[in-house]
């Protein structure tokens, strides 16, 4: 009897792509989420040092749409002409930005006002840019895992999620780099995939009356 | 390595009052959830206090690998339907919101409230609030209101367990359910919630658990996160659920067939899982800290009405072709019995117990309110369903009192067609059935006929974790014990051997054990088998014929008691283990009933 032959590589083949060149982000395939929470473990620690979830730039929510549905969203990393945290930051210039070197969005901490303003936030149509009240009220966004700075993207939230129901990608190659259409709020995700249960919207209650 | 301290958050329903407890020091001892429960229950309440009174406590329990090995929460409390102890595990996010709210050996609740409430923990925020708008209201609304209700509140999504009806109205196998698809159905914990006036807990924990070395755990957690070895498993898991058991087993002669009756049936093939995967699986989710999700919620629109739920093995498995029937009417009967809140797998032997009577004449039309209660008919087991949930008319509220109480009803006659162990259906894992089946474990259990009573448990359900989501563990670092040792070292900063993990396993089940023999449990009186099991044989699809010997029977329970249960040849836990322990307290008090090897 053969033997099936072993892939090679340590991870489950996702983590042998080669990561997007030029300008990225983190693509959420929300039908694909369980809400397992793994990719916020994996943003905490490396942010923070601490599995916290509370404390990751990536959210999860499970909603009842009726049924449980996990439901995940993290920065777009905007394209300039479509991007809403930057043009609301009153400092000048912004404390958050996306910086053209290292292809992230940025939060300067020492300029950042911190949680008395959070007009970024407000501005985000998906508030995508986080903190915690008493942990961090200092604001924290998505920066692909490049702590430092220095260009070197790897987002562990990718690495670890096991449904890949993220993505590390780019769409310059397509052509069409916007994502107004990803850019949306867990709620209004939450509303969109209620529809699949339709006439069971999550607002409706329901009783299970079998008609004879 | 510095140790974690451990936290308790106590709520008194009667004084409305609450507070956090330090309970490290039995952490140690007993570790969380299950383990920490039983010295709560022996310490809190007095032998032989009613299991429907004020005196009862329920505990919330959660320990160090809740979030991090699956999600698993444990209820424990005195079960009304035995008398004896209880608990019930459910999945879900609950466990792991409560461990975040820093509350790392969960939530005791005790006493009972003066009206229906509900309780609401965020973080340090601790309030007893008033339900009566929820209170009578049906599972799905119950929680789907108050999510709302407390997300338009705070801007969150808290996690909310919560009781249907049958849990108000104190049916002795009510369960508490969350997400709607998760449930601790077992030995009536819906029912102790019930008689607390407690309708739901809702928790929202943003503090974060406290780890001993987060690096550490991370560095374990994410070499099973990203294993091969776990996305064998996850192919599997995520798109059968638990499904694949009930069909296997009702043609192996392990699960129930009309009434127990049949070993196998072609009704069996209408558990289709394919089928029912294709036409109605809707999405898969899964709990914090599982890689390998298998919730695998089903959605049917049809011209009978709109069904939605999740079959697993204990909420469908015991009834479906107990009560014949396949997949297609269960999506219908599990969606309402997900909605008023009752254990699915007591109903299996329950309402096929009833059919069966109805069929023998021992109950009438007049008796079931007017049902024609026939073997497969989904209308007339949907209205027996509501009718054991209100409790109406005379054979549905006998019912819902489980089968000891009922036998008082419906006479000597009704008992040999029931087909109970310890008083508690036994319709899944046909006890016959010697391979596949759960004879020895069910009749030698002291909590009721149902998994999760062996020595296993203590360590599973004290740290706890969940069999399900440790199975790729099994294969990347080893035993449960072995996997508990590894992660409850990094997570509370301990230097556990593999024999502190087994005296801690044999501790826990020990302790269980002996608040059943506080309570009256008596093994050479109740570890038995239902009559059927050495009269009745049964044949599986492919031909192999099961049944029991009696003196077969005698001779193997001992052999279990004395190999896998680490007990005397009677059922009883030896007293020098007891003292190795540090058991000895419960010596002077089980002594003098004979609970003693």
């Amino acid at each position: 009897m053969t033997e099936a032959k072993k892939p090679e590589g340590k991870s489950w083949g996702k983590g042998n792509y080669p990561h997007p060149r030029g300008v990225a982000f983190i693509e959420c395939d929300e039908m694909k989420c369980t809400g397992c929470g793994i990719c916020q473990m994996a943003c905490s620690i490396r942010h923070f040092g601490v599995i916290n979830k509370d404390l990751s730039r990536i959210q999860v929510r499970k909603y009842l749409l009726p049924l449980s549905k996990g439901i995940q969203m993290t920065c777009s990393q905007c394209q300039e002409e479509e991007r809403q945290c930057q043009p609301a930051c009153p400092v000048d210039p912004p404390a958050i930005y996306f910086d053209n070197d290292t292809l992230h969005m940025v939060i300067d901490n020492e300029r950042c006002l911190g949680e008395t303003c959070m007009k970024c936030r407000e501005a985000c149509s998906s508030k995508a840019i986080r903190n915690h009240p008493t942990l961090s009220p200092i604001p924290f966004v998505c920066d692909l895992c490049d702590t430092e700075n220095n260009g070197n993207l790897n987002p562990q939230c990718v690495e670890v999620c096991p449904t890949e129901a993220l993505y590390f990608k780019t769409l310059e190659a397509w052509g069409y780099p916007l994502r107004d259409f990803t850019r949306k709020h867990l709620d209004e995700k939450a509303d969109l995939i209620s529809k699949r249960l339709y006439p069971l919207p999550k607002d409706v209650v329901w009783q299970p009356v079998r008609r004879s | 390595m510095a140790e974690i301290s451990f936290k308790l958050l106590e709520v008194d329903l009667t004084q409305r009052t609450s507070r956090v407890l330090d309970v490290t020091e039995d952490a140690k001892k007993y570790l969380g959830a299950r383990g920490l429960a039983n010295k709560l229950i022996w310490d809190q309440v007095p032998q032989g206090t009613d299991p429907l009174s004020e005196g009862n406590i329920l505990h919330v329990g959660v320990g160090p690998l809740t979030g991090l090995v699956g999600s698993k929460t444990i209820l424990s409390f005195m079960s009304p339907l035995t008398g004896w102890v209880g608990r019930s595990a459910v999945s879900g996010d609950i466990g792991d919101q409560i461990v975040r709210a820093s509350y790392n050996t969960g939530i005791l609740i005790k006493g009972k409230a003066d009206k229906p409430v509900y309780l609401y923990v965020y973080d340090d925020r601790v309030e007893i609030r008033d339900a009566s708008h929820l209170w009578g209201e049906w599972k799905q609304k119950t929680e789907v209101v108050l999510s709302d209700e407390l997300n338009q509140e705070t801007g969150e999504i808290f996690s909310i367990l919560s009781i249907g009806p049958a849990g108000e109205n104190l049916v002795r196998y009510a369960n508490i359910t969350t997400e709607f698809i998760h449930s601790a159905s077992k030995w009536g914990c819906g029912a102790v919630m019930g008689s607390k006036n407690l309708k739901a807990i809702a928790v929202r924990g943003t503090l974060g658990a406290e780890y001993a070395n987060h690096a550490k755990v991370w560095n374990l957690f994410k070499e099973y996160a990203t294993s091969p070895v776990t996305m064998s498993f996850k192919l599997h898991d995520s798109r059968w659920g638990r499904t694949t058991s009930i069909a296997a087993l009702s043609r192996y002669a392990a699960e129930g067939i009309k009434n127990s009756h049949l070993g196998y049936h072609e009704i069996a093939e209408q558990s289709d899982l394919h089928a029912h995967e294709i036409k109605y699986h809707i999405w898969t989710v899964g709990c914090p800290g599982c890689a390998n999700a298998c919730k695998v919620p089903f959605f049917k629109n049809s011209p009978n009405g709109v069904f939605a739920g999740e079959f697993r093995h204990d909420n469908t498995g015991g009834l479906n072709q107990n009560i014949m029937m396949g997949f297609e009417e269960m999506t219908e009967i599990s969606a309402l019995i997900d909605e008023l809140g009752m254990d699915g797998e007591e109903l299996g032997g329950l309402v096929a117990w009833a059919m069966d009577l109805y069929e023998h004449k021992i109950i009438t039309k007049d008796d079931l309110g007017g049902i024609d209660l026939q073997w497969g008919d989904v209308q007339a087991t949907c209205d027996l369903l509501k009718k054991i949930a209100y409790k109406e008319d005379r054979a549905p509220a006998a019912l819902a009192e489980g089968f000891r109480h009922a036998y008082s009803i419906f006479g000597k006659e009704s008992e040999f067609l029931a087909w109970e162990v310890h008083g508690c259906a036994s319709p899944t894992y046909d006890v016959r059935n010697k391979d596949r089946g759960n004879g020895l474990a069910f009749a030698t259990s002291h909590n009721g006929a149902r998994m999760g009573s062996g020595i296993g448990s203590g360590i599973t359900e004290a740290a706890p974790f969940c069999i399900f989501a440790s199975m790729p563990l099994n294969r990347i670092i080893g035993s449960n014990e072995e996997i508990a040792r590894v992660y409850l070292n990094a997570a509370c900063g301990w230097d556990l051997t593999i024999d502190d993990i087994t005296d801690i396993s044999l501790r826990n089940y020990y302790f269980n054990r002996c608040l059943s023999l506080r309570e009256g449990y008596n093994p050479a009186k109740d570890d038995y088998l239902p009559p059927r099991a050495f009269d009745e044989p049964i044949t599986d699809k492919y031909g192999t014929t099961w049944v029991w010997d009696r003196n077969e029977f005698e001779e193997e329970k001992k052999k279990y008691y004395v190999n896998s249960l680490k007990l005397t040849e009677t059922g009883l836990p030896p007293r020098g283990e007891l003292e190795r322990l540090g058991l000895g307290f419960v010596i002077p008090v089980i002594e003098p009933m004979g609970g003693i090897g």
